[in-house]
């Protein structure tokens, strides 16, 4: 019998270089799949400590939440209101839910014309019982409780799409009774808006705040616009002014939305990526496993979603913004991915990299993010504007800087933000001043483009 | 016969002999030799038009490039086909004897092979006209689209001028290589690298243009740049190959002495002594490795050029350029790499590891098993290079991405090597079945892509990754059991056999976890109890094709395609304009598509439905006109009723006659408006209309609760019959396509998988079904609600989310209508239908007594 050595020979050796490829493929399979077992430990952890600061991810505690702080009591007369408006709509000669032509008129006083001024008188018209009932709402009811079904966005859109028509509504209203002189039902339709749609208001998802951020800014705009003509008076002013101090609740409104959004998804996380996954433009594209350090990436950016931090504050609405862009490097965004990649992406199935499925889903909270910092800051500019007027009104002057409006009654914390100062002030003609609003810093901006420091203007004449 | 007939009748025969066309007869030799490769390329054009129609999703199915590959197949297989098979059959020498010229051989056998070409192109445009693939945005006879296509890779690919042009330089590849060279299967290959060269040109081409200019051509430009280059090479390679031909069919000349000599002292001196450099192997797989390494280095250069530029050339040519960087299977260069792991599987059992030459390693007892190792080292290193490169630029450029785009159709390592595995594994397998070398280099990529349409099919509903490794590794072992036979040539018809069997296996063994779920989803109970329905069923389903009762269409939306579009004919103006403003006027006018009101009022047995957008805007009227009546002041109350009570008939009507349609939609709707119609009628601002006659024929109109139970049994066991047997004329018979709530399920049900959705509609169909059989009470200690919820839902919330239970129920009915979003059975057994029965047994009772006064007065 021939012994071992005399058996394999120096070639034998030699040419079996060529399994050197197959060991070394099924070496880095097998370095994968030791990096998955490491990698999902790490995330398994992470994702308890986003869970652990929401109190678990029961989907029942969105539902008992839900249940303790919406009212049943007007759920019938706000339903009926919201089925109205749209009817109203789709009577008045075929305005799709989408299209507004109202949306550019801005407030004409009496004695100016008003375009589209038929159609306006006509939407008003109809909206009266609308309003009325609207009006005979207390309070204490706004937060209307909606039969909703806890099992994916599109369940909560249409009743939150159907708002949009009865801001569009209590618009017209508005710029009817403006134009007709009648102030005091002009100031209802503003105070519906804030009743319905304010701080007070609760939301679940990043939609709903997405709705009531417009109804702010249809508020602040036709306010904002209106203090260009002399038609409200000292009391008008005030009650608008009051309309506007009162307290926005901006943390409570992110809180309240990424509680809403991340309870809702998060139990069924796995299948909105194959929802994602299953409409790849990948032909061959099969169920999604998602690798465990990309997970742990993901509970990372929940971790800065959900951080118990002013929301408007610039550092923080900094991080939201860059969680859109996941892949653009630490260097950049600190909210975006800082971890290193990792092994177990080779057996992730079937895209080495899943960051493209969760980009819809930080979407939605930067954008809402960077929209309630806007809102935050257009707020204190419209407060500011009107203190203007009223000083203008009281003094038949402009103020001579805007710390004199502080010693008129205007906070002073409306004219800055954490110490910088949030306004230029800048008159431009004997009977008008200009109001500057400081931009924002933004972690996407081209540094060849640089945005302004100061823009958003606003006018406010004698 | 005498002998001078005889001798005139030869003379003459002999002279026909002598005129025969020798052509002719050629051409027609050559036509027969052709015949297989156009059969099996149309029986591969079938298997694979049926498996994308029937596997691939919407936006892959019936894809143009599958029509125009098999042209480009057809002229890679006709040169190697007509000129390797005389090689093969040793018939080129006597082909050298026959009194043809050379020219003229070599012109034949192009003729032929060019009407094979055309008659493969007429065939591919035929049925891509047929199946009106391809006519986006402009013809695919121009050489740019336009639009937001023009900058689509894969459709300005399919430009058919580039595409013709391509295949007959390719043509005159094959002829080339098989000319030129006597391996067959390195002809095949090298065919490969040859036809790429004028696309690389031409791409060089155009980046030097681009480096020179800083800016990329026009799309019409670039194709241009593109044809005019595959038109030059043309001729070109006309040129080459008919010197390759004739040189080939030349005379040999003998070897010369001198030459003679040489080989025999070297002979004498290799049998004298061991050459020193000769190798010696002490394991029989080395040897066989060796043995395959030295006598096609060429193949394997070929493949493994084609293998890594498959996978390093599409990232290098996406560096420093903002062109996408992609691996999707419409990439020309992955199908390239594609194409070498077909041919690296195909080269196992062919040339040295064809099976008369297996049979020496046999004679000479090497086991099957080393033999079968030996053959696949080689291919399986140098697909494991490629992996390995692939590996590490997908690991650069994911971990370096600063784009969503460059890295959103990266596979995995892991899916790439299963997808590389799936199709060495069934070209390996093709390998050993399919005898002939070209076909079997042909048949390998066709059968290669349907195992990876179904593959990929399971995968993306969910099969575990050890099953599609399964899936991938089956073909190798088929052929591991078949090495014994393979090798002493006894394996037919057992490979055939255990074809099936592999075949049979690959596709059942996927689906048994998907089996196994079903199994699981039908031991709940929740399925249907078909043999106890089935005389129910029966039954309605009779009655209903039985009766006469018309279905109209009440309103309906044009739609693109013009379904569910009533013609005017029978509407007028006035009879439509209780409905026209729940209608959206921009679009169309309310009389192109109302049906009259007044004529379903006119037919009591006419039945009606209503699409859904048209649903959500009179629910909306509805609810304004009774706002509008409410907060009316008192003293306008006589007015405004009067246009509150029209709506209120109208809905009624509607109503009633929707629970004569056989569609469950419908009678969910019926249930939606009867609740609206009783919350109306049961508030105190109506009482003191109770007495009118709006008021009491509206609610006389509502069906009594046996009646209303009746009427959805029909509609859930009609539309359930209606989704169970989709056959078209089923659908028109019940007046309708496609029952929207159905749809809306069917959307929900996309994550499960196979007919798990169709099992959760049977479940809802069965619930409901049997819900209404007991009335609502709980089956087997569980409620009809938690039963529903669970089919509807399956197991995605819990029951307290969910639309049967008391958080939505309880709420009074009114109050919790959904619009776009329609549960089944949402508003069964609440109390709305007792107030119902109520108000209609009133409403009765007081029409008959004041007919009685009536008539008494």
């Amino acid at each position: 019998m021939k012994s071992r050595s005399q058996r394999y020979t120096t070639f034998d050796f030699t040419y079996a270089a060529v399994a050197a490829p197959m060991l070394a493929l099924i070496a880095m399979m097998i370095y994968a799949e030791i990096s998955w077992r490491t990698q999902a430990k790490r995330s398994d952890s992470a994702w308890q400590s986003v869970t652990d600061s929401l109190g678990g991810k029961d989907p029942m505690r969105l539902a008992s939440w839900y249940e303790a702080h919406k009212s049943k009591e007007q759920t019938w007369n706000f339903n009926r209101v919201l089925a109205s408006c749209d009817a109203i709509f789709a009577a008045n000669d075929a305005w799709l839910n989408h299209l507004d032509p109202t949306e550019f008129i801005t407030p004409a006083p009496p004695d100016e014309p008003l375009p589209m001024e038929r159609v306006v008188r006509k939407l008003a018209s109809d909206a009266k019982p609308v309003l009325k009932l609207l009006s005979e709402i207390e309070p204490e009811f706004a937060n209307v409780w909606q039969p909703f079904v806890f099992d994916k966005e599109e369940s909560l859109l249409p009743t939150a799409i159907k708002s949009r028509n009865l801001i569009r509504l209590l618009k017209i209203e508005f710029l009817d009774a403006y134009h007709a002189g009648e102030n005091q039902r002009a100031i209802e339709a503003i105070v519906l808006l804030d009743r319905f749609y304010g701080g007070e208001y609760r939301t679940i998802s990043a939609a709903e705040e997405t709705i009531r951020m417009e109804a702010e800014s249809t508020l602040r705009k036709l306010v904002l616009h209106s203090l260009v003509h002399d038609v409200w008076n000292e009391s008008d002013l005030a009650r608008i002014q009051s309309l506007l101090s009162k307290e926005a609740h901006w943390q409570r409104r992110w809180n309240d939305l990424t509680r809403g959004q991340i309870l809702r998804d998060r139990p069924w996380e796995d299948r909105i990526f194959y929802g994602y996954a299953f409409r790849s433009l990948w032909l061959l594209c099969p169920a999604m496993h998602v690798a465990p350090s990309e997970r742990h990436d993901l509970a990372r950016r929940f971790t800065t979603i959900i951080a118990d931090d002013h929301v408007a504050s610039a550092k923080h609405l900094q991080e939201i913004t860059g969680l859109e862009r996941p892949l653009s490097g630490s260097k950049s965004s600190p909210g975006a991915r800082d971890s290193s990649w990792a092994a177990d992406r080779w057996i992730q199935f079937p895209q080495m990299n899943s960051d493209w499925r969760e980009l819809g889903l930080f979407n939605n909270y930067a954008g809402v993010a960077h929209d309630l910092a806007d809102a935050f800051k257009e707020k204190r500019l419209t407060q500011c504007a009107i203190a203007i007027k009223r000083f203008v009104k009281r003094y038949d002057r402009f103020p001579d800087s805007l710390s004199q409006l502080t010693e008129h009654g205007l906070p002073a914390e409306v004219l800055n933000d954490r110490g910088i100062a949030l306004f230029r002030y800048e008159p431009i003609k004997r009977d008008s001043v200009r109001l500057w609003l400081r931009a924002f810093p933004q972690p996407d901006s081209n540094p060849n483009r640089p945005r302004p420091e100061f823009w958003n203007q606003t006018v406010v004449t004698k | 016969m005498n002998p001078a007939t005889l001798d005139a009748r030869l003379s003459s025969t002999s002279q026909r002999q002598s005129f025969l066309p020798i052509n002719r007869w050629f051409l027609w030799k050559e036509f027969r030799q052709l015949t297989p490769l156009v059969v099996v390329l149309l029986t591969a054009a079938l298997v694979v038009i049926f498996f994308q129609s029937e596997f691939f999703t919407s936006a892959a199915r019936l894809s143009p490039v599958t029509f125009l590959v098999f042209p480009g197949l057809f002229a890679v297989g006709a040169g190697t086909v007509l000129v390797g098979q005389e090689r093969e059959h040793r018939t080129m020498d006597w082909l050298t004897t026959l009194p043809i010229p050379s020219r003229n051989l070599v012109l034949v056998k192009f003729t032929v092979s060019m009407v094979g070409l055309v008659l493969m192109w007429c065939l591919a445009l035929l049925t891509m006209t047929l199946y009106g693939i391809g006519q986006d945005d402009s013809s695919n006879w121009l050489t740019y689209s336009r639009g937001r296509i023009a900058s689509n890779q894969l459709v300005t690919l399919v430009r058919y001028p580039m595409w013709i042009v391509h295949s007959i330089y390719v043509l005159l590849c094959s002829f080339f290589a098989s000319w030129r060279i006597k391996n067959q299967f390195i002809a095949i290959v090298l065919v490969a690298p040859l036809a790429c060269i004028p696309l690389l040109f031409s791409e060089t081409v155009l980046e030097g243009m681009y480096l020179a200019s800083g800016q990329h051509l026009k799309p019409a430009s670039m194709h241009w740049t593109r044809i005019v280059v595959s038109l030059l090479a043309v001729p070109l390679m006309g040129l080459l190959s008919y010197h390759a031909a004739l040189r080939a069919l030349s005379p040999q000349s003998g070897p010369s002495f001198r030459i003679v000599i040489t080989r025999l002292s070297a002979s004498k001196s290799a049998e004298e002594s061991v050459t020193p450099s000769a190798p010696t192997f002490g394991s029989p797989t080395m040897s066989i490795v060796w043995q395959a390494m030295h006598s096609a280095p060429l193949v394997w250069i070929a493949l493994l050029s084609m293998t890594l530029g498959g996978v390093c050339l599409p990232w290098l040519g996406s560096a420093g350029s903002d062109r996408m960087f992609s691996y999707r299977v419409d990439n020309p260069w992955t199908l390239i790499s594609t194409l070498a792991v077909c041919w690296l599987g195909v080269s196992v059992f062919k040339n040295d590891g064809a099976a008369e030459r297996l049979q020496f390693l046999a004679d000479r007892g090497i086991s099957p098993l080393k033999i079968f190792i030996g053959r696949h080292a080689i291919p399986l290193g140098i697909i494991s290079l490629g992996l390995i490169a692939y590996g590490c630029i997908a690991t650069y450029q994911s971990a370096n991405a600063t784009e969503i785009a460059e890295v959103r159709d990266l596979p995995s390592l892991l899916t790439v090597t299963l997808v590389a595995m799936v199709i060495y594994s069934v070209s390996q397998w093709m390998s050993q079945i399919v005898q002939m070398m070209i076909l079997a280099a042909i048949i390998a990529p066709v059968a290669s892509f349907c195992a990876l349409s179904w593959w990929s099919t399971v995968a993306r509903h969910g099969a575990p990754t050890w099953m599609l490794g399964m899936f991938a590794v089956l073909p190798m072992l088929a052929t591991c059991c078949m090495m014994p036979r393979f090798m002493d040539m006894r394996d037919r018809p057992r490979s055939f056999i255990l074809g099936f069997g592999i075949a049979f296996a690959m596709f059942a063994l996927p689906v048994v976890p998907q089996f196994w779920q079903l199994v699981q989803v039908s031991r709940s109970n929740e399925l249907p109890d078909y043999e106890k329905l089935r005389p129910l069923c029966e039954k309605i389903v009779a009655e209903s094709k039985s009766a006469s009762s018309p279905i109209r269409l009440l309103v309906a939306h044009k739609t693109t395609s013009g379904e569910n579009m009533v013609t005017p004919s029978d509407a007028t103006e006035s009879d439509a304009e209780a409905l026209d403003s729940v209608t959206w006027k921009s679009t169309v006018e309310p009389d192109e598509f109302l049906i009259p009101l007044t004529d379903l009022k006119q037919q009591p047995d006419a039945a009606t439905t209503i699409p859904e957008p048209i649903w959500t805007a009179l629910i909306d009227r509805l609810m304004w006109e009774r706002l509008k009546f409410t907060q009316s002041p008192a003293e306008t109350r006589s007015e405004t009723i009067r246009s509150f009570a029209d709506w209120i008939e109208t809905a009624s009507v509607i109503a009633q006659r929707l629970r004569l349609n056989p569609k469950w939609y419908d009678q969910e709707i019926a249930d939606r408006l009867e609740v609206w119609l009783v919350d109306v009628l049961k508030n105190p601002e109506l009482q003191p209309y109770e007495l009118e006659p709006f008021f009491l024929q509206a609610a006389a109109r509502f069906p009594e609760r046996s009646q209303r139970s009746s009427a959805r049994l029909r509609g859930v066991i009609l539309s359930w019959q209606n989704w169970s047997y989709p056959t078209p004329e089923e659908r028109k018979a019940f007046g309708f396509n496609r029952d929207p709530m159905v749809d809306r399920l069917a959307e929900d049900g996309y994550s499960l998988s196979f007919g798990i959705w169709m099992m959760s509609l049977e479940s809802i169909a069965a619930c409901a079904i049997e819900t209404l059989e007991t009335d609502g009470a709980a089956i087997d200690g569980r409620s009809w609600q938690r039963r529903m919820h669970r089919a509807v839902f399956y197991d995605r919330i819990p029951f307290e989310l969910g639309p049967y239970s008391d958080r939505i129920r309880l709420p009074r009915a009114v109050t919790t209508i959904e619009r776009e979003i329609l549960y089944p059975a949402r508003f069964w057994f609440l109390e709305w239908e007792d107030d119902a029965a109520a108000l209609r047994k009133n409403a009765i009772s007081t029409l008959a007594s004041l007919k009685a006064e009536g008539e008494a007065q």
